[in-house]
C-alpha cells in the first residue's frame, strides 16, 4: 500500500475496524512513518479530552415518567398513522369541490342562445327572460314572443 | 423475555409491558441524548420523547433490525433535529473559541486523561462541541462516546459503511487541524 492508502485507513485502524493483512501492514507502516504515528497520537489526545464518556446517572423515576405519559396515549399500534389522519379531511374537501361544480350548473338559471333567438327583436322580452326565476319551456317562450304588444 | 415478545404483548394491548423495554434501553438512549446534547435536563426530556415516539410507532416496527437499533435511530434523528435548531442560534465559531481559550486548550490537551482538568474545562469542552457542525458532533459521539461499531453507526444513521468512514475521517481531520497548534510536535 502507498502512504496515502495507509493514511486513509488510519482511523479504521484506530477504531479497530481494520482486520487481517491490512492491520498487520499498517502496524508495520506505523513503525516507520512518523507522520501517521503523530496523527494517531494527536487524535487519541483529542478523543480523551473532548469525547470522554460521561458517567451516566439514570434516575429511578425515568421509566415511571415515560409510562405515565404513555398511559395518556392510545394503545400502541392503534393510533391512525399521519397519512390516514389526513385522508378523511382531504376526501371531504374533494367531495365538496365535486358537488359544488356538479350541482351548480343544475341549479343556475340560464337562458340558452336558442331561447333568446325565439324572442328575436324583443329586447324587453329577452331581458325579462334572462332574469326569470326559473327557465320557461320553449312553448311558453314562443307564446310570450308572439304575444301582441 | 426478549424484545420481540415484549413488543407483541404491548401491541396486543398490554401497555405496561412497555416499561420492560424502557428499562432495558434507557441507559443507551439517555447516554446518546446526553452525549449529543450535553445537558442532563434536556437529554432526559429528549430521551422521554424518543420512547414516546417509539411507542406511537411500535405498530410499524417490522423487526428487520433489532429494537435496540431501531430506537437508536429514532433517538439519533430526534437529537439531530434539536442540534440543528440549536445550531441556527449564533454561537462562537471554533476558530474564535480556540483563539479565546488558547491557554485552556493547551492545558486540556497536555493532560487529556486528567479528569480534574477535564472537569475544570467542561464549559470550554461544551462550547467546542457546540461549535462543531451537528453531523460531525453526532458521528464523533456515536463512535467515541457510545463506542458504536461502523455497522451500528450506519444502521443508526441510515447510511453506508463507506459513508460512515468518510464522515468520521472528515470530522476528525478537521478537528485535528484546528487543534494541531496545541498538540505539540
Amino acid at each position: 500500500m502507498r502512504h496515502e492508502e495507509f493514511e486513509e485507513a488510519l482511523y479504521s485502524f484506530y477504531d479497530r475496524e481494520l482486520s487481517g493483512q491490512k492491520r498487520l501492514e499498517l502496524e508495520e507502516h506505523l513503525k516507520a512513518c512518523a507522520e501517521c504515528s503523530r496523527r494517531l497520537e494527536h487524535w487519541s489526545k483529542i478523543a480523551q479530552a473532548f469525547f470522554a464518556p460521561e458517567k451516566l446517572d439514570v434516575s429511578e423515576g425515568f421509566a415511571r415518567r415515560v409510562m405515565q405519559r404513555i398511559g395518556r396515549l392510545e394503545p400502541a399500534g392503534q393510533g391512525a398513522p399521519a397519512f390516514y389522519r389526513w385522508l378523511f379531511p382531504a376526501f371531504g374537501l374533494g367531495l365538496a369541490v365535486f358537488l359544488f361544480f356538479a350541482i351548480l350548473p343544475e341549479t343556475a338559471e340560464w337562458v340558452s342562445a336558442e331561447d333568446l333567438l325565439l324572442v328575436d327583436g324583443t329586447e324587453a322580452a329577452a331581458s325579462e327572460l334572462a332574469f326569470l326565476p326559473s327557465a320557461p319551456g320553449q312553448d311558453e317562450i314562443l307564446g310570450y314572443a308572439l304575444e301582441e304588444p | 423475555m426478549n424484545d420481540s415478545e415484549i413488543i407483541k404483548r404491548v401491541l396486543s394491548g398490554e401497555t405496561e409491558a412497555y416499561e420492560h423495554l424502557v428499562r432495558e434501553h434507557q441507559n443507551k438512549v439517555l447516554g446518546l441524548c446526553l452525549g449529543l446534547l450535553s445537558d442532563p435536563v434536556l437529554a432526559e426530556d429528549a430521551a422521554q420523547e424518543v420512547f414516546i415516539k417509539a411507542y406511537e410507532s411500535l405498530g410499524r416496527f417490522r423487526g428487520e433490525s433489532s429494537f435496540s437499533t431501531w430506537i437508536y435511530r429514532i433517538a439519533f434523528h430526534h437529537c439531530q433535529d434539536i442540534l440543528r435548531k440549536r445550531s441556527r442560534r449564533p454561537t462562537e465559531s471554533l476558530d474564535q473559541l480556540i483563539e479565546c481559550h488558547g491557554d485552556g486548550m493547551e492545558r486540556l490537551l497536555s493532560k487529556p486523561d486528567d479528569s480534574s482538568v477535564r472537569q475544570d474545562s467542561s464549559d470550554m469542552i461544551e462550547k467546542v462541541l457546540s461549535a462543531l457542525p451537528p453531523d460531525y458532533r453526532t458521528i464523533l459521539v456515536l463512535r467515541e462516546v457510545q463506542g458504536l461499531s461502523y455497522q451500528e453507526i450506519s444502521e443508526a444513521m441510515d447510511c453506508s459503511l463507506d459513508s460512515v468512514k468518510a464522515r468520521l475521517r472528515r470530522a476528525r481531520s478537521e478537528l485535528e487541524q484546528k487543534l494541531r497548534h496545541f498538540l505539540g510536535p
